[in-house]
């Protein structure tokens, strides 16, 4: 075994731990349970095994005596230490907190909170459960050796979550495994699934399998010993007991006299102990490394997942835009009640009138205000108002569906948009109002286009001051129909009297300016929709931007991750799994 | 069997069958929807109606029970001792069984033809008959063997979930060791909370465990098992080595086996199973019909969207055009002709079709522009919003689904509506006379006007004067002239606003024709599916109600 750099070591793993630290997987993509359970997994690790061991590689051997409920694991432990030192019971789950023996000289490596320092100290008399359960009940001894401790820990199948959990937790903070099995149980599911986890982790494993009927010793044991080799454990030694008589609740000494030599020998043998801690330690090391890579990934699809999502409502409302500069550009908005209005408003000669003579426009005033009726002029812009405002409702509302359609389909975008509740669903309730004041906004936008392309030119600034209106009409119609869209006879009738009026608007300031106005007309247009459009995709992006991971995490866990690969020398991790 | 017994169980029998209609009526609504009910739930519905009628269906005079529980917990040694022999190969290498095996108690000692179409379905090809002699208390019961559900083999697992769903009664046999196992609670016994009816666990290899510590694990196991939910279920402790409780367990085998209650218990026990998981996922509040004041909105919302307003407004425009050519003053006529007919320009001049014709052309009026058919969306949208609120989520897009199904011909058949609407475009009786009056007028006007023509030719050539009648002062052609073109003006301005209120009534007249056209197509198009798929989750609702 090489030797390693352990303070380079440390210096890493207390920066990975600090980093690991400011993981946050915000978004519910659909392996983030497990992901922020790796998490967890590897902070815990780290703090209880990997860290405490790099700055103290001397300290004695953890030993964890774990198995499925009622293997007898209290039982064992008392025997092999040939005292009464943790209480076994026939009511499952028993062993409901830890319990750590280890040798009265070796009390300072347990008492603080280096090693295991998720759990509550409790220091416990021998014999004497410690009331309230999940505390580090800690039990000197004689017994054990001075560099080896011993932990019974709880079941690790139990009914009780809490129970597996800190069974799952002991496991990874040892250097050494005592897995109790027994003859009913050898082919179980669990203990199989945490052998392989030890196996792939590199912790020294020794195998007791209790409880076995007389007899069945022969034809159990192979058959246990193989499906040990097919996990790659063949190495680990393996301890057979039959089920017997308990004497004063303990087994036989001579029963447990194979077990405790194993024990005894490598309290002994400070090169097979050292041998076994850096095996475990490299092999944790390596665990965390390859967890971190996986930690780094699921960050990774995180922000891919944050950026499909925000992408998607980007996308639906960019569609929306165009489609609406189309709508525009094509006509599509002259037919119907616009070019209905339109029609009124040449055929009464109105915009003739709008478009020459005072007295003419004080007229249709006078009469509208005797009639009551609307001026055709004031029904065209609104006919145009309702239809743009609808139009830009309607895309909005189509953007949303879409964008909801698209997050419904991820697991990331379902929980945003559970959590938001019912109103991102739909386009934001002051729409209509927004939209109808844009068209306003844009009408009144193009008498100030002329005024300023009027501005220059003395004599038409005089006649359009007379027909700014009408202009502004004539303006109107050119953006929304300019390249046609129209049937032929709508051409002929919206367009012929278009015709007119941009003849006499082409006469006043030049066929070029007609076509420079109508273009930037239609690019304010053009920015007030994009505007509003924005704001409402805004709503969805900004929602994913509160739920986006931190974009320099996942680099800096890989390269930690890279670090602590490098510093095991080989490719010790990549190897093993 | 008592004949009490007989009578409950007939009752619960029917009862049970009730529920398998409504649960049927659930299954089939929820097929003929898809998103009434979430796919899975509506799969677990339609699978548990098909399980529940072929069991019925398959020697319902049998109770078939499985043994389950985890490897090494004794399950074969128990399932020898009650058939009262080795079936079942025992043995101390795990997993040990790994198929299903069936021991067919019957008197006759014939496995007879239900039984066999029973095992068939169950898929259960070892069979071993039990003859009565041997028990004679168990006959009609079929105990089923299963492998281990928490063993390294990952088939056997599947072997019993797939049992579990199928069986009767469950027999749950534990083992000091294992009682407390995360797997047996949480992966079956949690699931099956609803079925303690049909669940007996039985602790067995109690003879590994010290006489006075027996009752303490029996307790402790009867907490775990009321943890799970599973309330008042029997516990029997048993040992095959002793043979002690054994034949407790036969007895309570033996007395559901001749209830023959198990079965519609067990059904039960699914369909509230199910009852619980669809009460979810149906609204609080039954689904209403749509309103009429929803379906007027969207009436309106389409008529405003299809131009119905227009073709009325035309349609009144067109009377007045007509009126004029009709009885305006005949010299000044022609000037009409030259403004475009309102109604010839949107195509709707033509005579409407003949009731009955199903053919009716387009109207020539503009294809649906962008803007119509972005406020039909909106209509669309609103309408949805009104009558799927406060519904679940999954049934307002359900809604929606079904309001927006026919999308695509709404603009279409509005168009085809207004086409084939009888406009009221027929002239006005009284024009004929008016015009006989104004021609007479006119006639006359210029019999005065010639007549002047004449009488200023002959002065004009120096003849005699032509008497030249008075009338007072005036003379009559002068008279006649003048008289002639007042009064047919007169009678011109006086028609022309006759015609302006005929005007205004056909454009109601036409405006209340094209509302009810569209509003037809509304219903058709829309309201009326929805309707119909709102009395379909009502009934949805009412008949999940009905389950519990």
């Amino acid at each position: 075994m090489e030797r390693i750099d352990l303070d380079g070591m440390l210096a890493t793993t207390t920066a990975l731990r600090a980093q690991l630290g400011e993981v946050r997987l915000p978004l519910a993509t659909d392996a983030v349970d497990d992901a922020r359970r790796t998490a967890d997994h590897v902070r815990r690790q780290l703090d209880d095994y990997v860290i405490p061991r790099l700055r103290d590689i001397d300290a004695p051997v953890l030993a964890v005596v774990g198995g499925s409920t009622g293997a007898g694991k209290s039982t064992l432990v008392n025997s092999v230490v040939g005292a009464e030192v943790t209480v076994p019971g026939v009511l499952r789950p028993t062993t409901r907190s830890p319990v750590l023996i280890h040798h009265p000289t070796a009390a300072r490596w347990f008492e603080d909170d280096r090693v295991l320092g998720s759990l509550a100290r409790a220091r416990g008399t021998p014999g004497q459960p410690v009331e309230g359960a999940h505390q580090l009940q800690l039990v000197a001894s004689d017994a054990v050796p001075e560099d080896l401790a011993l932990l019974d820990a709880p079941d690790i199948d139990s009914v009780l979550d809490r129970n597996r959990e800190i069974a799952q937790h002991l496991l990874d903070a040892a250097d050494l495994w005592v897995f109790v099995t027994t003859a009913a149980r050898y082919a179980d599911a669990v203990p199989w699934d945490f052998l392989r986890t030890a196996s792939r982790r590199g912790v020294g494993i020794g195998l007791v399998l209790n409880r076995v009927p007389p007899g069945a010793g022969d034809e159990i044991a192979p058959h246990l010993a193989s499906m040990l080799a097919d996990e790659g454990l063949g190495d680990a030694p393996l301890f057979v007991l039959e089920e017997q008589a308990l004497a004063d609740g303990r087994l036989p000494t001579a029963a447990v006299a194979p077990m405790r030599a194993w024990l005894d020998d490598l309290a002994a043998d400070r090169e097979a102990r050292a041998d076994l801690v850096r095996q475990s330690l490299t092999g944790a090391v390596a665990d965390v490394s390859n967890r971190t890579e996986e930690v780094a990934s699921v960050v990774e699809q995180q922000q891919a997942v944050a950026d499909q999502l925000s992408g998607a409502a980007a996308d639906a409302f960019a569609d929306a835009h165009q489609r609406l500069a189309d709508d525009v550009r094509d006509g599509t908005v002259m037919r119907g009640e616009v070019l209905a209005r339109w029609q009124d408003l040449v055929g009464t000669g109105e915009l003739l009138r709008e478009l020459q003579s005072r007295i003419g426009r004080l007229r249709d005033r006078i009469a509208a205000s005797v009639t009551g009726r609307p001026r055709n002029v004031e029904k065209f812009q609104g006919a145009v108002e309702s239809g743009v405002e609808t139009l830009l409702r309607e895309r909005v509302a189509e953007a949303t569906d879409e964008v909801v359609l698209r997050w419904r389909a991820t697991s990331a975008g379902t929980a945003l948009l559970d959590d938001a509740g019912d109103e991102l669903r739909r386009p934001s309730t002051d729409l209509g109002e927004r939209a109808s004041r844009l068209v306003r906004d844009w009408q009144g936008g193009l008498l100030d286009l002329l005024r300023e392309e009027g501005a220059g030119k003395r004599t038409t600034a005089k006649i359009l001051s007379y027909g700014l209106n009408g202009a502004a009409l004539v303006l109107m119609v050119g953006v929304f129909a300019q390249t046609g869209g129209l049937t032929g006879a709508e051409v002929a009738i919206a367009g012929g009297s278009t015709a007119v009026g941009s003849t006499l608007l082409e006469a006043l300031l030049g066929d070029q300016a007609v076509r420079r106005l109508t273009e930037r007309a239609r690019a304010d247009l053009d920015r007030r929709t994009g505007e509003l459009l924005a704001g409402e995709a805004e709503r969805f992006t900004s929602l994913v931007d509160g739920h986006r991971p931190d974009t320099t995490t996942a680099g800096t866990l890989r390269e930690l991750a890279g670090e602590l690969r490098r510093a095991l020398g080989t490719d010790a991790g990549r190897r093993r799994r | 069997m008592s004949r009490r017994d007989e009578r409950r169980s007939t009752r619960a029998d029917r009862e049970l069958r009730q529920r398998l209609d409504h649960l049927t009526a659930v299954s089939e609504l929820a097929a003929a929807g898809p998103g009434r009910l979430p796919a899975d739930l509506a799969d677990d519905v339609a699978a548990t109606v098909e399980r529940a009628q072929t069991r019925l269906g398959r020697g319902a005079d049998r109770t078939v029970v499985a043994l389950a529980g985890a490897t090494g917990s004794g399950k074969s040694s128990l399932f020898n001792a009650l058939v009262g022999d080795d079936i079942s190969p025992v043995g101390v290498r795990r997993p040990t069984t790994s198929t299903a095996r069936a021991a067919v108690f019957d008197a006759d000692g014939a496995l007879g033809d239900g039984t066999a179409d029973l095992l068939e379905w169950l898929q259960v090809p070892q069979r071993h008959v039990v003859p009565a002699e041997r028990a004679p208390d168990l006959h009609g019961l079929v105990l089923l063997d299963l492998p281990d559900h928490d063993s390294v083999e990952a088939d056997h697992r599947a072997e019993v979930d797939r049992l579990v769903e199928v069986v009767d009664a469950f027999v749950w046999v534990v083992d000091p060791q294992k009682y407390a196992d995360a797997a047996l609670h949480e992966q079956y016994l949690r699931r099956f909370a609803g079925h303690a009816a049909v669940t007996i666990v039985v602790l067995n290899q109690v003879d590994l465990v010290p006489e006075h510590g027996r009752q303490g694990i029996v307790d402790d196991l009867a907490r775990l098992l009321e943890a799970d939910g599973l309330h008042r279920v029997r516990v029997v402790a048993t040992s095959t080595m002793t043979g002690e409780g054994v034949d407790a367990l036969r007895r309570e085998l033996a007395a559901r086996t001749a209830e023959r209650r198990a079965l519609v218990a067990r059904l039960d026990a699914d369909v509230d199973w199910l009852a619980d998981q669809l009460a979810g996922r149906v609204s609080d509040r039954a689904p209403e019909p749509v309103g009429r004041g929803t379906r007027r909105d969207l009436t309106r919302a389409f008529a405003d969207a299809s131009g119905a307003d227009a073709v009325a407004d035309a349609v009144g425009a067109a009377h007045r055009r007509r009126a004029a050519q009709a009885v305006g003053w005949p010299p000044t006529r022609w000037l009409g002709r030259l403004r475009p007919d309102p109604l010839r320009r949107l195509g709707l001049d033509r005579p409407p079709p003949e009731p009955g014709t199903t053919t009716v052309g387009r109207t020539s009026r503009a294809a649906p522009s962008t803007v119509a058919d972005a406020a039909l969306g909106r209509a669309l949208r609103d309408f949805v919003d009104d009558t799927a609120a406060g519904l679940p989520p999954a049934w307002q897009e359900r809604v929606g689904e079904v309001a927006n199904a026919r999308r695509g011909d709404v603009a279409d058949a509005l168009d085809r509506q207004i086409g084939s609407a009888r406009l009221p475009t027929e002239p006005a009786g009284w024009w004929r006379a008016v015009s006989g009056l104004q021609w007479l007028l006119a006639g006359i006007m210029a019999v005065g006007l010639v007549w002047l023509v004449v009488i200023g030719v002959v002065a004009w050539f120096g003849l005699p004067d032509l008497p030249a009648p008075e009338i007072g002062e005036v003379p009559w052609p002068s008279a006649m002239a003048i008289g002639g073109a007042l009064a047919g003006l007169l009678v011109s301005v006086l028609a022309r606003a006759i015609a302006g209120i005929g005007a205004r009534r056909r454009t109601a007249a036409a405006r209340r024709m094209l509302t009810d056209a569209v509003s037809s197509t509304a219903d058709d198009l829309v309201a009326d599916p929805v309707d119909a798929e709102l009395a379909a989750l009502a009934e949805l609702r009412s008949s999940v109600r009905e389950l519990r």
